[in-house]
């Protein structure tokens, strides 16, 4: 089980969206980060074999995933980004057509459906029409799909896009779940959806993973450092401008920063450990993710 | 898969919408069959409905037989002694309505007449009938292939033009050979049929083709095609489904629609006459015809129309993305022609023989003098068409499997 990627690169018409992409994957969830149009879904869109590279290889086991054609794709479980499906289908009907598809028997598939049905959550709703969803249930019937063949390759494509604080951490909790015995990767734009389930990270820039290792390996090797102070005010604004800062708490006072920088930022800015927003903020120059990520 | 395609088409509002409606063109066709056959009584009134089908029926079936030389001369005198009438004879409109009701059981005899002692091939006088005498009784065959050919060889005419010597001699030839004295008999079920088929099959074209529009083009429309095409199958087996899916419809619901519009029709109007001669109702068709052959020709040959018009739809949409462009095609395909066939240009006239929209109105063309010199032969246009078309349908098959399999995902 091991996915080799080897310069990998993808252009459109000029622009690079993956850029000499080199990584390899064993088991174990990894975490693809990156701000919007870093080449998160470009990538991941040629690892399931729906676009091809510009240049590179991707290989499985040492063998070229495109040449394998059907044997990669049965090992291989999806879910894109903008996640679509057929609006007058019920969560069964849907799945079962999914597990057709995927080639499993009618008997096993039958059965596959019920776990996974369980397992999401969406029971009690199978009967449901698909445009009936709602978005969070859509994107469960969506890992429900990408899972039915029992992947040896989950790749899950922003899956916590658009979700509420709840089921983000419900979702969280379920890829931890459904993480054994295989390589799962996901990309998303929210730090917190990969600091703690995913075992390695990628932060991706600009096409290129510029820098990856577990939370604790990339906070320690962060280059920049860490800060806190106290600012009044009528200076936050020229703070929030000139310098990275990834939290601000307001005080009676004026307001704390949370600050990212090499230097010290002001003489009573005490030195704190970095978490991964922070070294988020320090590669991508903005806040990873949106305002209620924060659970 | 196959199960879940045909449901993907028929489970969403727009293909149930299109399945009522080809119901409701079904229905339709068979009500306009029925409301066509009139009767006209005694007191020169028109009624319609089973009652007029009834003596009707019973009118003709009176003169059913074979239409030879000694039947025609009894015909014609019958003919004469009803023009002779007072009825016949008066200014008065509703007079000759009598009159004209009196001859009902002669008239499909009478309508042939029109054409056969008419002054030119090319020409029809209601009243021709009239000025027949019993001794002209023996040129009614004879006329029709000396009216022919003198159209045809006329070297002033335009028929100069349009058919080469082998072609000449090819449609002589069928008018010369066609099986004489006809067998007649009460038709007007397999006359209406027919002759209503063209909007039946039509219809069908059109909505089958528009519900093929959406087999592949829906799969991006949904956006459900990362996921489709990253499948075990996505790419091979779940693709035959959809051609399947396609195939699978056309021929259910066609055959479903022209089968009970036949039924049904035949049913009400009558069986009778399957047996006779297509040249009863359309003198000039150079095809050796039976009104049973002539419909197992046009629904067979729409058949082919429908799944040619369906396929082409679905490989312009596996080609396009696009649904809607592709449900264009069927129209397309069917004005387009009329369109060229007002340009008045000869070649693409003649041309015109061999689009597809000819098989949806296999009847309607009989009387058309389509035909090509192939170079070891000369056929008729509805000779080529269900060989021509069977083989231009199987060759989308692999053509749009490729397109849609191999279609990159944006
Ligand atoms: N089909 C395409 N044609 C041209 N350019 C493309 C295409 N797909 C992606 N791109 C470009 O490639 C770059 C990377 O896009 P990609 O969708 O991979 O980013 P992403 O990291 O998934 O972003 P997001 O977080 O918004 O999903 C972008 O600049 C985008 O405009
Ligand atoms: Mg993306």
């Amino acid at each position: 089980m091991e996915l080799t990627i080897t310069n990998l690169t993808k252009e459109f018409s000029g622009t690079r969206a993956v850029d000499s992409v080199n990584e390899t994957l064993t088991r174990g969830v990894y975490g693809l980060l990156g701000v919007n149009g870093a080449g998160k879904t470009t990538l991941m869109r040629m690892l399931t074999t729906l676009l091809h590279p510009s240049s590179g290889s991707i290989t499985w086991d040492g063998e070229d995933i495109f040449a394998m054609e059907g044997r990669f794709r049965s090992i291989l479980g999806y879910l894109p980004q903008e996640f679509g499906f057929y609006p007058n289908f019920t969560v069964e009907e849907y799945l079962q057509y999914i597990a057709s598809i995927k080639g499993l028997r009618p008997a096993v598939a039958k059965q596959r459906v019920k776990e996974l049905l369980h397992q999401v959550g969406l029971s009690k709703a199978r009967s449901k029409k698909m445009k009936n969803l709602s978005g969070g249930m859509k994107r469960r019937a969506g890992i429900a799909q990408a899972m039915l063949n029992d992947p040896k390759l989950l790749i899950l494509d922003e899956p916590t896009a658009g979700l509420d604080p709840n089921e983000r951490i419900r979702f969280r909790n379920l890829i931890s779940e459904l993480a054994e015995d295989r390589i799962v990767l996901l990309s998303t734009h929210i730090v917190s959806d990969v600091e703690y389930i995913a075992g390695k990270i990628f932060l991706m820039k600009d096409g290129r993973i510029a820098v990856s290792g577990t939370a604790p390996e990339l906070t320690a090797a962060m280059p920049e450092r860490v800060w806190v102070c106290q600012v009044s005010k009528a200076r936050i604004d020229a703070y929030l401008k000139a310098l990275k800062v990834s939290n601000v708490k307001t005080t009676p006072e004026g307001a704390e920063l949370r600050i990212v920088s090499a230097e010290q930022p002001t003489d009573d800015a005490v030195q704190v450990v970095p978490t991964l927003e922070d070294v988020f903020l320090c590669y991508f120059g903005q806040r990873g993710g949106e305002a209620d990520a924060a659970v | 898969m196959l199960r879940f395609e045909l449901k993907k088409i028929l489970g969403s509002a727009g293909g149930k919408i299109a399945a009522l409606l080809l119901a409701a063109a079904v229905a339709l066709s068979c009500w306009m069959c029925v409301s066509d056959v009139c009767w006209v009584n005694d007191q020169g009134d028109e009624e319609i409905g089973f009652a007029a089908i009834s003596k009707l029926r019973s009118a003709q079936k009176q003169w059913a037989g074979v239409l030879d030389t000694p039947r025609l001369e009894e015909i014609i005198r019958e003919n004469q002694r009803l023009c002779a009438t007072p009825e016949a004879q008066s200014k008065d409109y509703n007079q000759n309505d009598i009159a004209y009701g009196w001859k009902q059981g002669i008239r499909p005899v009478l309508n042939m007449m029109n054409y056969a002692y008419s002054r030119g091939f090319q020409e029809y006088d209601w009243y021709c009938n009239e000025s027949v005498t019993p001794n002209q009784a023996g040129d009614f065959y004879p006329n029709r292939t000396k009216l022919m050919k003198a159209w045809l060889l006329d070297e002033t005419g335009s028929a100069q033009y349009l058919f080469n010597e082998n072609e000449k001699n090819y449609l002589i030839e069928q008018y010369e050979t066609l099986e004489t004295p006809f067998y007649i008999d009460y038709t007007q079920g397999w006359e209406e049929l027919l002759y209503n088929s063209p909007f039946v099959i039509m219809m069908a074209a059109l909505i089958l083709g528009y519900m093929s529009s959406g087999i592949f083009a829906n799969e991006y429309r949904w956006r459900a095609d990362p996921v489709f095409f990253s499948t075990r199958h996505g790419r091979d087996k779940a693709v035959w489904a959809k051609i399947g899916a396609g195939f699978w419809m056309v021929t259910v619901l066609y055959w479903a629609s022209v089968l009970i519009y036949s039924l049904v029709t035949l049913g009400l109007l009558g069986f009778d006459g399957g047996q006779c001669p297509v040249q009863i109702a359309l003198w000039k068709s150079f095809y050796h015809l039976k009104f049973w052959q002539a419909w197992v020709l046009t629904v067979v040959g729409g058949y082919i129309g429908c799944l040619f018009f369906a396929f082409l739809t679905m490989w312009v949409s596996a080609k396009t993305r696009s649904a809607v462009f592709a449900s264009t095609v069927p129209f397309l395909l069917m004005f387009v022609p009329n369109f060229l066939d007002n340009l008045n240009n000869d070649t693409i006239s003649r041309l015109l023989g061999l689009f597809p929209d000819m098989l949806l109105q296999i009847y309607q063309k009989l009387r058309y003098f389509y035909v090509y010199d192939l170079g070891f032969c000369v056929k008729g246009a509805l000779d080529i068409l269900p060989a021509l078309y069977i083989v231009l349908t199987a060759a989308l098959v692999p053509l749009m499997y490729c397109q849609f399999r191999k279609r990159p995902i944006k």
